[in-house]
């Protein structure tokens, strides 16, 4: 309870380790006076509740939804229950659960290949200053070009199978893994650059005991974006490349107007984006608490 | 003639920072022989190259001209030096201890269990071997700025070098600090060459104290601290000696002279 409480205070990236610091934050709980008041109160510490406030926001977003349907063709928007309904339905006839399977299976291997290239190439650009001055112009053209330009030269070259697919959620998320890698292992350089070298430490070294580890704040926030951007390749490059996965089902049950199916896919994939950002901010939590205090 | 064995020889050292077409003269052939054994203490207001000349001292900084050379053991084993810095420079994600062995680890002829052994007493001198799995946040900037010392400590330095330690702590914490360090200073024996602004923090702690100006950075005077050891068992600061040496300190770095105090009231 005191966690949630604590942590209302702290909108934005928020997890229960943040109060064992605060400690003056944990309400008074005993006051003699207070027993007519105690309904009240209990019902104030409820609603102070993140947990609580999250669950009234989506019942209340799902209320307006519910009641903007009434006056509109199931086609245009279904309600709540009807696509809930449809998301039922191609689950049970075994549409949903490989086209699941096939989506994530290439988001995964395309993110891992993509964050570990771009971790690779970011700590070398950080590091290594000649390198850097040499790379760091195709860095930026990679970077500033829209990833789906790349999409026909792909087909092209790769055809239209899975490979095509993973290559693209590939050459979308290495970018913002480099590019933080880079500043992270840059900053941890200029502030850690005496520390390594009065202890003796030579480059690969520092590089190992030193930079990396400093850097995994801005590793992490990298990582955030090109999960996010995972996603995002997986729906294009199925929409664009594929006859399987939830961006076929999408483009499918677009086409066919079968708008309970399509909004029940659209919250899933949110679903899917959601339980991602939650790994990163448990991941955060539990090993990197030190983080909030640098 | 001065028959104490050097440990490290600066000589004729001058260091020009150049940034934006503003060349900032921070020393100016500066000179001084350290002995082994002793406290030394470089004092000096902002600006007169006290930092810059330690840096020099430890490696970190070139020199623009002259040399600094650090003298091997008699044995022919080249001198250990460590590095006090003024802002800790604790990695954050590593525990007390594991800071500690930080200075150890590239060192490969210490086992893993001997790295951990050496850390352990190192934090034992300090008095924070209770802290040793504790993550460095948790502690306070004293206590931290603790287990830096423990750190150059557990390298067994011949040569510690320490830049303004105590500067950002609070005063009754620094007076602590200082108290251990003196202790610490009589049972090892270390060298020490200890970089302050504070007139009476480089007395106390101080076999030798060497002025420097600002504008350009350069030497003034090298002085003895004649006080008796064991500083932390009197009051330093109140001897006649203390004060004397004070004053003194006071009119060659701001280079005014003083008038005789008004009288007093006599009883």
């Amino acid at each position: 309870m005191n966690k949630m409480r604590s942590s209302a205070k702290n909108i934005g990236p928020q997890t229960g380790t943040f109060s064992m610091h605060h400690p003056h934050l944990i309400p008074v709980e005993s006051d003699p006076d207070a027993s007519g008041h105690q309904n009240e109160r209990l019902l104030m510490r409820i609603l102070r509740n993140p947990g609580v406030v999250g669950i009234l926001s989506i019942a209340g977003v799902m209320g307006i939804w519910w009641i903007v349907s009434l006056f509109l063709s199931a086609i245009i928007l279904p309600s709540p229950l009807a696509s809930a309904e449809g998301l039922y339905q191609i689950a049970v006839h075994g549409i949903l659960g490989p086209a699941i399977v096939v989506s994530l299976r290439e988001m995964y291997i395309g993110l891992a290949l993509g964050v570990g290239a771009g971790l690779l190439i970011g700590t070398t650009l950080g590091a290594f200053t000649r390198v850097d001055r040499v790379m760091l112009p195709y860095v930026n053209v990679f970077n500033s070009v829209p990833g789906v330009i790349l999409i026909p030269s792909l087909v092209i070259w790769f055809g239209l199978g899975s490979e095509t697919r993973v290559i693209f959620i590939v050459l979308i998320t290495v970018w913002p893994m480099v590019i933080n890698t880079r500043a992270g292992i840059m900053n941890s350089a200029s502030r850690y650059r005496d520390l390594s070298k009065v202890f003796g430490y030579g480059r690969i070294a520092t590089i190992r005991k030193v930079l990396i580890p400093a850097s995994t704040p801005y590793l992490l926030a990298g990582l955030r974006i090109s999960m996010g951007l995972a996603i995002v390749g997986m729906i294009i490059g199925e929409f664009e490349v594929s006859y399987s996965g939830l961006g076929y089902l999408l483009i499918n049950f677009g086409e066919s107007l079968q708008t309970g199916r399509l909004i029940g896919v659209v919250f899933l994939a949110a679903m899917i984006g959601l339980f991602q950002v939650g790994i990163v901010r448990i991941v955060e939590a539990r090993f990197l608490p030190w983080i909030r205090h640098s | 003639m001065d028959t104490r064995e050097i440990v490290v020889a600066v000589q004729d050292v001058t260091k020009v920072f150049h940034s934006n077409e503003v060349t900032v003269t921070a020393l100016q052939n500066v000179s001084i022989d350290i002995h082994a054994g002793e406290f030394v203490s470089l004092v000096g207001p902002s600006g007169c190259g006290k930092t810059t000349l330690l840096r020099i001292i430890g490696g970190l900084t070139n020199t623009t001209k002259g040399s600094v050379e650090t003298l091997p053991l008699a044995d022919g084993t080249p001198r250990k030096m460590s590095f006090v810095f003024q802002d800790v420079n604790l990695l954050p994600w590593r525990s007390v201890l594991r800071n500690v062995e930080f200075g150890l680890e590239p060192i490969s002829a210490i086992s893993k269990s001997e790295r951990k052994e050496r850390s352990m007493v190192a934090l034992e001198k300090v008095g924070l071997d209770s802290f040793a799995s504790s993550p460095p946040f948790t502690l306070s900037g004293g206590m931290q700025q603790r287990v830096g010392l423990a750190r150059a400590l557990a390298v067994e330095p011949d040569v510690l070098l320490m830049d303004e330690p105590f500067g950002a702590l609070d005063n009754f914490t620094r007076e602590g600090l200082q108290e251990q360090l003196a202790q610490l200073w009589e049972d090892m024996g270390t060298t020490i060459i200890f970089v302050t602004h504070d007139i009476d923090e480089a007395i106390y702690l101080s076999t030798e104290v060497v002025l420097l100006r600002s504008n350009p950075g350069r030497l003034v005077e090298t002085l003895p601290v004649d006080l008796p050891p064991q500083r932390w068992t009197y009051d330093v600061r109140s001897e006649p000696a203390a004060v004397t040496l004070h004053r003194h300190i006071r009119t060659s770095l701001s280079g005014r002279t003083y008038d005789a105090s008004p009288t007093a009231p006599t009883t």
